[in-house]
Parts: C-alpha cells; sequence; structure tokens
C-alpha cells in the first residue's frame, strides 16, 4: 500500500483511525502494531515473516544487552555487534544478492545460484536501519530496552514511516511510545500536514514524474540539449515533491497518532552549498550515517586524513544504500569528492561570493548528481550528460521538445517555486497568522483535487520505495 | 479561536475521508463503464495464492479506482484542471480547434524489441524493419498488391493543432523511402489533411478513425490506384443518412475533457445493401451495418459489426465477381462497404490475437484472390508487431 492510493486514503485509514481512537489507552501501540503488519503484508505477504524475525531477534538482544551493560560492559558490546550483523546481514543479502552474483559471474570460474525468487522486501533499508539505531542507542545508554515486545515492533513497524522514512531514532520517540497524548490540536496539524503532502506528491510529483518519463523516451529517439537538461531537471523535481511529499504524509500521519517524527527535509534546492544541501536533503538518513558510522568512525578528531577517510566510508555507504547498482555506488563517491572539496577550502571560499553563485553552483552539481542517480544504464547516462553539452545529440532543441517544453513551463515553474519557502511565508502574510478556516477549505480542495487525479490515474507507485 | 479553527480542520478532514469511504460501500457497483468503454473491476474473489502472489492486493487496488463514487465527474474535474493549467491536453489527448481531439502519446517499439510508452517519437530502425515486412510480401504474392497506411489523427488533422508536425512528416517519409518503388502505395494523408482544413469532416472529433466520408475519399484513391477510376461511384450515388448525433469516441474517453461534444455518424447507402451477404467469423451478420451498436457508447463497431477475425461480403444470389483480400485493421470497416460495390471481399484483421494472418502469400493463394490491399494505420507501423513479419 501506498499513502496516496485510494484504498490507504478511504479504507485504511479511516478503518486505522477509528480503531485507534474508541480502543482503550493499554490497546493503543497493539492496534497500530497489528494495522502496521496488516499494511505491511498488503503488498507484501512473504517478507512479513522476516521483518518480525528482524524485530524479535533486535527486541531479544536489546534484553540482553540490557541486562549486560551494567555488570559487564565488553559482553555487552559484544551482544550489541552481534545483533548489528545479523540484522545488517539481512540488509545485505536481501539487497545486495544479485548485484554481487551479476557482478561475480563476470570474473571467470566463479558463479553464484541466481535465486529468481529473490526480490528486494519492500522497505528493509528503513527499518533495518531503525533496527540498528535502536540496538546502538540502548547499549551507548541513551535509552532503556524496551521490555514491551508491542510497543518496540509498534517502532519498528508503525506504518507512516515503515516503507520510506522518515527514519526515526529509537531515542526520538521512545517517550512517545509509551506515553503519548493525542490532542485535536495535533490531529489538525497532522492533517494539514499529511494533506499537503499528498498534494504535493499527486499533483506535481507525479505530474513531473511523467514529464520526465516523456524526454527519457524522447532522448532515445531524438536527443536534444533541451530535452537532456528537462530529463534532468524534471527527474530532481520530482524525486524531491516524491520523496519529500511522503514525508509529509509520513509525519502528518504520526502527529494524527500523537507521535512526533524528526523533519526530513527543509527546502533542499535553496542550498548554497553541497554541504547545506546534504543539511536540507533527507535529514534522517545523513544524521543516521553521522551517528553510526561518521562518529563512531572517529568522525573529524583524529586528524585531516582520517576525517576524509571515514567520509569516503560514510559516502560510499550512503550510495549504496540507495540501491545495489554501481550509478548508485558512483554518485555516492561523486558527493564525496564534493564535499571533501568543501571541506578543504571551497565551502570558506562560497561563504565570501555573492549568493547566486552558491545557488547555481548548487543546483548544477544537484542536478548532474541526480543525473547519476537516475540512470541505472551507463550507456544511456552518459549520453544523456553529453546531450546537456549539445554533444551526440540534434542540436539545441526540435519542434517537438519546444512544443513539450513550453507546455510544461507552468509546472515547472509552480515546482520550482513551491521548493523554496515562499509560498508558505506569502499565505503567513496574506492571512496574519489567522489562517485556521482557510487552510482548512484549501485542504479540504486539495485533497478533492488529490482524489481526481488518483481516480484518473488508478494508481501510481511511489519512486522511492524501491531503495 | 485557535481551537475552533483546530476542530474545524480536523472534522472536514474527518467528513472527507469517512464520508468517502461510507459511499464508496454504499452504493452499487457497476461493472461497465460507459464512458471509457471498459468493463470495471469488481470485488475480486479472495485468494491465499492470489494474497501471496500480490495479485489480490492489485485487483483491490483496481477495484477501489474503479468503483470510486462519482468516478465519472473526479475524472472530468482532473482533465479540466489540465486545460486550465495551460498544458492543452490530457493523458496524452491534445485538445485543438473547435473540440477537434487527436492523441499524440503512443506506444512505440524499438528495434530492439523493447517498447516506450507514451511517447511521440518512433524508432527508425523499427519503422524500417517493418516496411521491409510489406516488401518481402509484396515479392512473394503473384497477384497485385496494393498498401494504404491511414494516418493517425494528428497527421491528418494537424491543421487544428499547435503541435508540431515534423515527427509525423517524418515518418511518413521514412516510409515512403523504405518501401520499394514497385509496392502500390496510396497515400491519402495529404489529401485528408487537405479536407480536414477546408473544413470538412474526414477524421472523427473524438474518435481516432476516419469519418464515412473520409472512407469515402480514401476509397476513390483506392480505385484510381486500380486503375478503376471511371467505376468511382459519385458522393450523390449515395443516400447520406445521419444515424448517431452523440457519438464520443476514444480519444474523449482518454481525455476526460468533458465539456467536448459529441460527434455524428453518418451511414452513406446505396441502396442496394439488401443484396449483399456478409458473414463474420464464419457466421451471417446484419450486413454493412449493425444498428445496434448506435445505441451503446462505442458507435463505431456498427461498421461491420466491429472486431472479427475474418470477415467475407459476396452478392447475396452467389454472382462470382473479382476477389478483393484485405489485410486490415479498424479503418478497414467503413471503407469496406464502398469496395464491395465491385469486389467480392475477404477481410482478415491483421491485429488479431487469436490468429496470424502475416502468411498473406499462401492465404492468397489459397482462397485465390485477384488482389490484396493492406489498411493499415501508422499508429501500429510504430507500435504493433505485425508487419515484419508478413510473407
Amino acid at each position: 500500500v501506498v499513502f496516496s492510493s485510494l484504498i490507504f486514503l478511504f479504507a485504511y485509514l479511516p478503518l486505522t483511525l477509528l480503531c485507534y481512537y474508541i480502543v482503550p489507552k493499554a490497546w493503543k501501540n497493539a492496534v497500530l502494531f497489528l494495522f502496521s503488519l496488516l499494511f505491511y503484508a498488503w503488498g507484501e505477504p512473504i517478507y512479513l515473516f522476516l521483518m518480525i524475525a528482524s524485530i524479535t531477534c533486535a527486541y531479544l538482544f536489546g534484553l540482553l544487552i540490557e541486562r549486560y551493560k551494567k555488570t559487564d560492559r565488553k559482553k555487552a558490546g559484544r551482544v550489541m555487534i552481534a545483533s548489528v550483523t545479523l540484522t545488517l546481514s539481512f540488509l545485505i543479502f536481501f539487497k545486495y544478492y544479485h548485484f554481487v552474483a551479476d557482478n561475480l559471474s563476470l570474473l571467470p570460474g566463479i558463479g553464484l545460484p541466481k535465486l529468481a525468487w529473490l526480490t528486494l522486501p519492500i522497505g528493509i533499508s528503513f527499518y533495518t536501519f531503525q533496527i540498528i539505531s535502536y540496538t546502538v542507542d540502548v547499549y551507548r545508554d541513551e535509552c532503556a530496552a524496551q521490555k514491551n515486545y508491542v510497543a518496540f515492533g509498534t517502532y519498528v513497524t508503525l506504518f507512516p514511516q515503515l516503507i520510506a522514512g522518515p527514519i526515526v531514532r529509537y531515542s526520538d520517540v521512545d517517550r512517545d511510545l509509551c506515553d503519548r497524548r493525542e490532542t485535536v490540536m495535533l490531529f489538525s496539524e497532522g492533517a494539514v500536514r499529511f494533506t499537503c503532502g499528498l498534494a504535493k506528491k499527486v499533483l506535481l510529483g507525479d505530474m513531473l514524474a511523467a514529464g520526465y518519463e516523456y524526454y527519457k523516451g524522447l532522448s532515445l529517439f531524438a536527443p536534444t540539449a533541451l530535452g537532456a537538461w528537462m530529463t534532468v531537471i524534471l527527474f530532481s523535481l520530482h524525486l524531491y515533491y516524491d520523496f519529500s511529499g511522503y514525508s509529509d504524509m509520513a509525519i502528518g500521519l504520526g502527529k494524527m497518532f500523537g507521535f512526533r517524527f524528526p523533519e526530513n527535509f527543509n527546502y533542499p534546492y535553496i542550498s548554497r552549498s553541497i554541504t547545506e544541501f546534504w543539511r536540507r536533503w533527507h535529514i534522517t538518513l545523513s544524521t543516521w550515517f553521522r551517528e553510526y558510522v561518521y562518529v563512531p568512525l572517529g568522525g573529524n578528531r583524529r586528524g585531516k586524513g582520517r576525517q576524509y577517510f571515514n567520509l569516503a566510508v560514510v559516502w560510499l555507504l550512503t550510495g549504496l544504500w540507495h540501491g545495489a547498482s554501481w550509478n548508485f555506488l558512483l554518485w555516492g563517491i561523486y558527493y564525496c569528492v564534493l564535499l571533501i572539496v568543501e571541506k578543504a577550502f571551497l565551502f570558506r571560499l562560497l561563504k565570501r561570493m555573492p549568493a547566486f553563485v552558491g545557488h547555481f553552483y548548487t543546483l548544477f552539481l544537484v542536478v548532474i548528481g541526480f543525473l547519476i542517480f537516475s540512470y541505472t544504464d551507463f550507456t544511456q547516462g552518459i549520453n544523456c550528460f553529453e546531450a546537456l553539452f549539445g554533444i551526440g545529440c540534434q542540436g539545441f532543441s526540435h519542434a517537438t521538445a519546444t512544443y513539450q517544453f513550453l507546455r510544461l513551463l507552468p509546472l515547472v515553474c509552480i515546482a520550482a517555486v513551491g521548493a523554496t519557502p515562499l509560498p508558505k511565508r506569502c499565505f503567513a502574510r496574506l492571512t496574519k497568522g489567522n489562517h485556521g478556516i482557510l487552510l482548512s477549505i484549501f485542504c479540504g480542495i486539495a485533497i478533492l483535487l488529490s482524489v481526481a487525479y488518483l481516480v484518473d490515474s488508478t494508481y501510481s507507485p511511489f519512486a522511492y520505495t524501491q531503495f | 479561536m485557535k481551537q475552533n479553527a483546530n476542530r474545524f480542520t480536523a472534522s472536514l478532514f474527518v467528513t472527507l475521508i469517512f464520508g468517502f469511504s461510507f459511499l464508496f460501500f454504499a452504493l452499487p457497483d457497476h461493472s461497465f463503464s460507459e464512458q471509457e468503454n471498459r468493463s470495471l473491476r469488481t470485488l475480486p474473489r479472495f485468494g491465499m495464492e492470489k494474497l501471496i502472489s500480490g495479485e489480490y492486493s492489485e485487483q483491490i487496488n483496481d477495484y477501489f479506482a474503479d468503483q470510486f463514487p462519482a468516478r465519472d465527474w473526479f475524472v472530468g474535474i482532473k482533465g479540466t484542471m489540465e486545460i486550465l493549467l495551460g498544458k492543452g491536453e490530457n493523458n496524452g489527448i491534445l485538445l485543438g480547434k473547435n473540440g477537434q481531439l487527436a492523441q499524440r502519446l503512443f506506444d512505440v517499439r524499438r528495434s530492439d524489441g523493447g517498447v516506450i510508452t507514451d511517447t511521440d517519437g518512433f524508432d527508425r530502425e523499427a519503422v524500417k524493419i517493418a516496411v521491409e515486412g510489406i516488401n518481402r510480401a509484396n515479392k512473394a504474392l503473384d497477384v497485385p498488391f496494393s498498401v494504404l497506411l491511414t494516418g493517425r489523427t494528428i497527421d491528418v488533422t494537424a491543421s487544428s493543432f499547435a503541435y508540431p508536425a515534423a515527427f509525423g512528416e517524418e515518418l511518413r517519409a521514412i516510409v515512403k523511402d523504405a518501401l520499394n518503388p514497385d509496392v502500390s502505395y496510396i497515400d491519402t494523408i495529404p489529401l485528408l489533411a487537405k479536407k480536414h482544413s477546408a473544413g470538412e469532416s474526414v477524421y472523427y472529433q473524438t474518435d481516432h478513425h476516419w469519418t464515412t466520408r473520409g472512407a469515402y475519399y480514401a476509397y476513390c484513391e483506392v480505385m484510381r490506384s486500380f486503375g478503376m477510376g471511371d467505376a468511382i461511384l459519385p458522393e450523390d450515388a449515395f443516400d447520406r443518412k445521419t444515424v448517431s448525433q452523440a457519438f464520443y469516441g476514444t480519444a474523449w474517453s482518454a481525455g476526460g475533457m468533458k465539456f467536448v461534444s459529441p460527434d455524428t455518424i453518418e451511414f452513406w447507402l446505396k441502396g442496394n445493401e439488401d443484396s449483399f451477404l456478409v458473414t463474420a467469423d464464419g457466421k451471417a451478420i446484419d450486413g454493412f451495418y449493425s444498428y445496434g451498436y448506435l445505441d451503446q457508447k462505442d458507435q463505431y463497431s456498427a461498421f461491420l459489426d466491429g472486431t472479427h477475425d475474418v470477415v467475407t461480403v459476396t452478392k447475396a444470389d452467389g454472382m462470382p465477381r473479382p476477389k478483393l483480400l484485405m489485410l486490415k485493421d479498424s479503418f478497414a470497416n467503413s471503407l469496406a462497404p464502398f469496395l464491395a460495390q465491385h469486389f467480392d471481399l475477404v477481410l482478415l484483421n491483421l491485429s488479431s490475437v487469436r490468429t496470424d494472418y502475416t502468411n498473406v502469400s499462401e492465404y492468397a493463394a489459397s482462397i485465390q484472390a485477384d488482389r490484396v490491399l493492406l489498411v493499415y494505420t501508422l499508429e501500429n507501423v510504430i507500435g504493433a508487431t505485425k508487419l515484419q513479419k508478413l510473407r
């Protein structure tokens, strides 16, 4: 199930809300746990058991760590490492088996079995990271082990963030899990946030995706420079609206059930450097890597050389986390190099430049990054890259590419302005803070329009759940 | 004040979510959508295997979208929104002057076997391979072979749109170039495009087919290329009868632009329609026109009873005439009644999914055809896989 499907909006969600709000407090986690399992089983019935196995292992290991950490820190450490290794091994096997097997088979004499039945379990990249954060947080004494299996299960499977984040660290929701208060204010904030996300995904994200697919297809027959630019720009905007829309929906849903999830996006496309971009894009992922990889490796406290090495590790892993394919690895290396260059001197230099230089520099590099990200086929990716600069294509544009460009221009402009804080500021100034009723009406219209687009498209899956 | 606003927001959200949910379950299901001309998904049967394979959840998703309350209204809202956004089209259907609709995005086959969906480009190599099939059939046949590649609406009605015609022109040039010079190629597109610009209705505004008038002009071109120009029946030999004023075609369904008005359908009656015997897949049918379809959404099917694998036309009194084998798609259905005035016809549905008719030379020999005519849409030249197999 994805949030932007009619069955989620008008069957699953009302049923879950109803059950959640009629049962007594003590049962609320159980309701969420059960419905989250149902949510997962809907799309991935077989791998439900894999997820439950992961949860159960982590739960038991958590209790063990808790028991040992007061008496024998070393032993607790070993248990922690065992738990993390086990959880990670599920992820590595299910996500990277095909990649490793396919590439090893290129070497003579090495052949791993094909395992055609093996598909990537939805959300495994996200819930694995959540489980690891729990295990490590317990070991580091940042929180106590969760003794209640249902509460722990709820944390891992909580359906708003289960399949595409935000990646919630255990210590962030520890208190909410067992003692939270649902209020009308929180619910209405959640409803507004959810509606915003829905509209971002359905009204903009999907439309941008259609434009992107169009130009990507066209470039196979009649590549142009304009077409190549439109391909990468539309993809970049699409990914932002798709993914941040999903995060908005997740955060909104969380609020409806009394949870406060961390923010995942903060207008990434207004950044003035790549360093800043990664503080604004997929924040919970960057935070996770910082807390559980970069800092444990020593971060920046052991000299420049070690810091660059640590950055390299983090970014290779970040690249691979996004998918088992060479282009994602390359994408990770790309950002690793950029960030090291910024750390070395460029960041300070950019700060002294006029703002527009930083904006231009960042957007250009981010868009090129998403070009690497979007083409799993290297030849096509290189063709697109060359076409950006007019190499190997039919000139700057042709009639059809121009026609489509003019047609999509209003959408791209709306999307570009929408990716800045401007609309929110304007709305706040227009209504001078007294915006309750107007906001509600906007939300109602947004829901109806989203439904119209959903009914028309029948069904549109999320782009980010494959990772 | 703030608290009241929150209450209002929360209750509006809950009302919408629960309201539609209630309506969905309370309203009865429909099994067919007139507007979209297709069966709607009804409640799928539950099965453990289907659940595990994920098929069940997919079917439930479709069921929800298909049976959603006020589905047609929502589809119309989306279509209108897209036009208001200045896109000039919806779901790949362009909106042109005077409510002319035309599909512009097609599924295109690539020479490496892949398919690109929703594109207005085409693969030059794949087109050449398809045309090579026509050349092959031409060589294999020992009777005259003529080829009529019908234009897509966008090719013929290009003057009604701001949409650039460059790709369509390039496609037609490549086809012409790749055809062997000894293939008799009947190009109706320039003539029909001229008639369209002059205000004549030669293609439907809401459907992808040509009108009866368009088919008549094509008939004249075909006769001329057969060297039978003298035998062409003039327009006024027919009683041009309007049989429907409410034809909403395929482009209308896909485009979701509810404000576009419907087409009319004409039958051109010579008066001798009763003297023909028409069979479809071995059974006699009502003649050239099946009036029953005119009460339904899919009214173009009134011509030769819609889609069949094999249709034959002979004189009812058994008097034999020259035999014309037509290898065709649905455009031929409204053309055939004109040609039936001169020939006994055998129409084979080249796009059939049940039977493969690509071995045209063998088939022509077995029925002792005197001529063979291919009537196939450019859309099928770039998308379908049949032409390349002709022999």
